[in-house]
């Protein structure tokens, strides 16, 4: 069974506020002391428990913090503060295009990106097939990826996370795409991963998205969670922005 | 067991990304592998018809032990040059996956190790025109390996603080070009001169003086080649590790 539990995670990140300086620039704010960067709180003492069956949705105003936290959990970002145990495999799709060779084919494109998500070659090899009959894409297994729409890259880099079998699957912005039959397909396969025991974590703007996926809302602002609940959310969430 | 996992990750996609940068970079050349070959030998030609009668006269087999050694320093700074700006390229990836960021230096190394083993074959054809049996060769990979090790140590080490001061990239690309000069590549070092012994703090003379001992001459190389290509690689790997290690954490939010 998968869980992510976060206590009182904090991430900053130092910020350049004016253009970064040259080796003499350095040297003259040391006499100065004028300061070229600022401290942002991306994350601040974030405390959240997630356990298995939860689609989560994270909504918030640009800037709030829904990546950084996404990043955190999937390992990419180390926190300054706080702890993050996540029980289970995770795959995280935060940007779609990752790692992707434009002159290999599709067939060298999901052995590459399976490798990322820490499937030898023979299971990779074994999945080809069942990844593109998914991406709809099987005719184009020879076919060089600069050939593809971003349409058919989307398709074929969530095909490759859902078929590297995880228990984890966080989602930035990148959820529901292709035709609506593959949209409802899609949306099929994450419940299927919750119903499993699984967690999805969806990052979104796209509040009817959040809505009619997500079992259970945080709303972040300022690198806190400020509501943690049902679709109720949404609606103060809207409200505020009235 | 969390730690073998780890090394079997870590290799699998040194692996991959290795043979898929490989076949993306030769997949529409017409020559292919051959254009990695062009380097070492247009060099080796120049070298030779330059120096040969001058530095070469009294050393054996001088074109074997010129081209040997051209091909040896071309794997560290194919390596270590293409390390240097590693980690930008992968920006990405790097802020979108979490992944061993390592292999992305394994990578590189796997991938000098394609086209030196190409190269290594034009060695021993060359070998075979000069009467040298091939014998020396079954040592070789023995010598690669310790190769191998120094080049990822130094990799890691240029891949790491690029990241921070971006000016090591050029810093490096100079260095470099002198190291080749200082290098015994094209020329051999009289034993017990000044120069010789300068020359024991650089660890690519002693590694190329192992590599020639081993597979040119057929003899045993010397104690102090040997100590200084075994020392000297587990030393770099390990200063390459620790620096990588630490500094890690911060590329995603510095790229």
């Amino acid at each position: 069974m998968a869980s992510i539990v976060l206590t009182q995670v904090s991430k900053r990140f130092v910020r350049d506020v004016r253009r970064p300086p040259t080796m003499l620039g350095r040297a003259l704010s040391l006499v100065t002391g004028r300061r070229n960067k600022a401290v942002v709180k991306a994350l601040d003492e974030v405390t959240l428990s997630i356990g298995p069956g939860t689609i989560l949705g994270v909504i918030g105003s640009n800037g709030s913090g829904k990546t950084t936290l996404l990043r955190a959990m999937a390992g990419v970002y180390t926190c300054d503060g706080g702890d993050i145990k996540a029980q289970g495999k995770v795959i995280s799709l935060i940007n779609l295009f990752f790692g992707l060779q434009e002159r290999l084919t599709m067939r060298d494109n999901i052995l590459l990106l399976c490798s990322f998500f820490s499937l030898s070659r023979r299971d990779a090899a074994k999945r080809v097939r069942r990844i593109a009959a998914f991406a709809e894409l099987e005719q184009y297994l020879g076919t060089r990826l600069y050939q593809f729409s971003a349409g058919m890259l989307q398709r074929l880099v969530f095909s490759v996370a859902i078929h590297s079998y995880p228990n984890i699957l966080l989602l930035d912005e990148v959820f529901e795409f292709g035709d609506e039959a593959f949209k409802r397909k899609s949306s099929r396969t994450l419940h299927r991963i919750a119903a499993r025991g699984g967690i999805v974590v969806l990052v979104s703007h796209d509040l009817a998205l959040v809505r009619r996926h997500c079992s259970r809302i945080v709303r972040l602002d300022r690198g806190r969670i400020v509501a943690d609940g049902g679709t109720e959310i949404i609606r103060s969430y809207l409200k505020r922005d009235d | 067991m969390i730690r073998m996992d780890l090394a079997r990750h870590f290799l699998r996609l040194s692996y991959a990304l290795a043979l898929a940068e490989f076949k993306a970079r030769n997949e529409d050349s017409a020559f292919g592998i051959l254009w990695y070959l062009l380097n070492p030998l247009l060099m080796f030609v120049l070298l030779l018809l330059v120096f040969g009668e001058r530095l070469g006269a009294g050393i054996p087999h001088y074109p074997l032990y010129l081209l040997f050694g051209i091909i040896i320093f071309e794997f560290f700074i194919r390596t270590t040059n293409e390390s240097a700006r590693l980690i930008h390229s992968y920006r990405v990836l790097i802020k979108s996956v979490a992944f061993p960021r390592a292999a992305l230096v394994g990578s590189v190394v796997m991938k000098a190790l394609f086209s030196h083993a190409a190269e290594i074959v034009v060695f021993s054809i060359v070998m075979a025109l000069f009467a040298v049996p091939p014998a020396g060769l079954a040592l070789y990979p023995a010598v690669l390996v310790l190769l191998c090790l120094f080049s990822f140590g130094c990799a890691l080490l240029l891949a790491s603080i690029t990241v921070f001061i971006a000016d090591i990239e050029y810093v490096w690309a100079f260095l470099s070009r002198l190291l080749f000069f200082a290098t015994p590549v094209f020329y051999a070092i009289p034993s017990g001169s000044a120069a010789g012994a300068l020359n024991l703090a650089n660890p690519l003379t002693h590694l190329i003086t192992v590599a020639r001992y081993l597979v040119i001459y057929l003899e045993v190389p010397p104690a102090w080649a040997i100590a200084g290509s075994v020392l000297s690689s587990l030393a770099m790997l390990a200063a390459g590790w620790l620096a990588f290690s630490a500094l890690q954490k911060r590329f995603p939010e510095r790229i």
